[in-house]
């Protein structure tokens, strides 16, 4: 984890700007990181900010210390998954993956998004209100978090990560088309329960006629009508026509 | 790279900003695609980029990465991220992606009438789409939302509030242009999507409206 060496350290706070969540304090004229705040994201340490050299890096101690870091520092790789970033392909290769089939609807809940941060306890009771509604969480292979989750049908996550805060997680999954108004349902009781944010991406097939079922329910349960998408365009091969 | 489809600002801003991302699916067409992935960043370069990165480099075009580097990098399984600040550019890599047919995945991010309407100029039918349904929760503790039309650039959310509070600060004082200030934003962002064109159009009309004091 980063910390800063309060004798090279000269109070010149630039490495207060560079934090994304806020986690260096200023006190007695020194700058020093919130081990409880800070997510590991590395941005402090990446970015050389300190032209002292007083931010250094110490060794992770313990799986969950390094599952912070790896899902809060975009520019590592999940071990599992291989994939940088949150460590998921989510719709980005629905053309091959077929991950979300016609039919589905898939969620991509990306907990402590814009720039709050997550307890992995806010990301559970995310995953399981969604679970509770119908919602099939997506398994290890797919998505980190599911690493956590030694049950997928409820959601639940091992007790000794929950107070672990991370940069951002995403919940992700699928259900039939039916069940998608009770999993957003479900989202909009669920967020008044947590202690941040997320942002929300409903995943989709593409109708020829650009219908999706799922919006027609949006005003109803007071979600704004969308104007920004990820489109990915079928270029991927083999197609998947499931 | 979730974060790009959250991206804010007004919908005028936000016609000129448009993600793209190449990639290689794990399990699928992995296998020997780095020649593949190559061929499609050669693409995305003629149509003109104002940023980009590959998932091989921890650094973008504005940190300290050379586009030729971007190139020499890319080896089996590399996913390069990029962003266009007109839809002419775009328009002309998928024109490019569609002829190379190299069969690795892409993805656009942006206005979906934009992007439908320019699928459907090229003659491309969209598989799948992920449409953005807002932020939700304790959004009371954000940031406002002019602050969050640029930290939302970065994908991973490496751009801090604060980060954006001081080059304003140093706009207003003289110190810096919009346009050095929207570099020094884009530094951070680990995921090459940062548009420092249009942080530097939202930093000219924003500056003016803000006294920001160091803390």
């Amino acid at each position: 984890m980063p910390v800063i060496d309060q004798e090279k350290c000269i109070g010149c706070r630039s490495c207060q700007t560079i934090c994304t969540v806020d986690a260096i304090h200023f006190k007695d004229k020194k700058c020093k990181i919130d081990p409880e705040l800070c997510t590991e994201c590395y941005v402090c340490f990446r970015m050389k900010i300190c032209h002292e050299g007083a931010i250094e890096t110490q060794d992770l101690a313990g799986f969950y210390k390094q599952f912070q870091h790896v899902l809060s520092d975009p520019v590592e790789t999940h071990g599992v998954t291989g994939v940088t970033g949150r460590g998921t392909e989510e719709v980005k290769t629905n053309d091959v993956s077929g991950r979300v089939k016609k039919g589905e609807v898939g969620l991509s809940i990306d907990m402590g998004r814009p720039g709050m941060g997550v307890y992995l306890r806010d990301a559970e009771k995310v995953a399981m209100a969604c679970a509770k509604a119908g919602f099939k969480l997506a398994p290890q292979e797919e998505t980190p978090l599911a690493a956590l989750m030694p049950d997928l049908n409820t959601g639940k996550l091992i007790d000794e990560c929950l107070n672990y805060r991370l940069l951002s997680v995403i919940v992700e999954g699928r259900c039939e088309e039916e069940k998608i108004k009770d999993v957003l349902k479900a989202l909009m009781k669920v967020q008044h329960e947590i202690d941040t944010v997320f942002s929300l991406g409903l995943i989709s097939r593409v109708d020829p006629d650009g219908h999706c079922k799922a919006l027609e329910y949006l005003d109803e349960l007071g979600i704004p009508q969308p104007h920004r998408g990820k489109v990915n365009p079928g270029l991927g091969k083999p197609l998947s026509t499931a | 790279m979730t974060h790009s489809l959250h991206r804010e600002g007004t919908i005028d801003s936000l016609e000129r900003d448009y993600a793209l991302f190449i990639y290689p699916a794990r399990g699928f067409n992995y296998k020997g695609c780095a020649p593949k992935v190559r061929r499609l960043v050669e693409i995305v370069y003629q149509a003109g980029p104002v940023n980009m990165i590959a998932t091989t480099l921890r650094h973008n075009l504005y940190s300290g990465v050379r586009p030729e580097e971007v190139l020499d990098s890319i080896k089996e399984g590399s996913r390069v991220f990029s962003v266009f600040n007109n839809r002419e550019g775009i328009k002309e890599a998928l024109k490019g992606f569609k002829a190379a047919d190299e069969g690795i995945s892409i993805v656009v991010s942006g206005l979906i009438d934009r992007v439908r309407e320019i699928a459907l100029e090229i003659g491309l039918d969209p598989h799948t789409i992920n449409i953005s349904l807002g932020v939700h929760g304790g959004t009371d503790r954000l940031p406002p939302p002019d602050i969050r039309q640029f930290t939302t650039m970065c994908g991973h959310g490496m751009v801090s509030p604060l980060l954006v509070r001081d080059v304003i600060r140093r706009i207003n004082s003289g110190k810096i242009s919009s346009w050095d200030g929207s570099l020094v934003l884009a530094k951070p962002c680990a995921c090459g999507i940062y548009n420092p064109h249009r942080s530097a159009e939202l930093l000219e009309e924003l500056t003016p409206l803000y006294t920001v004091a160091r803390r």
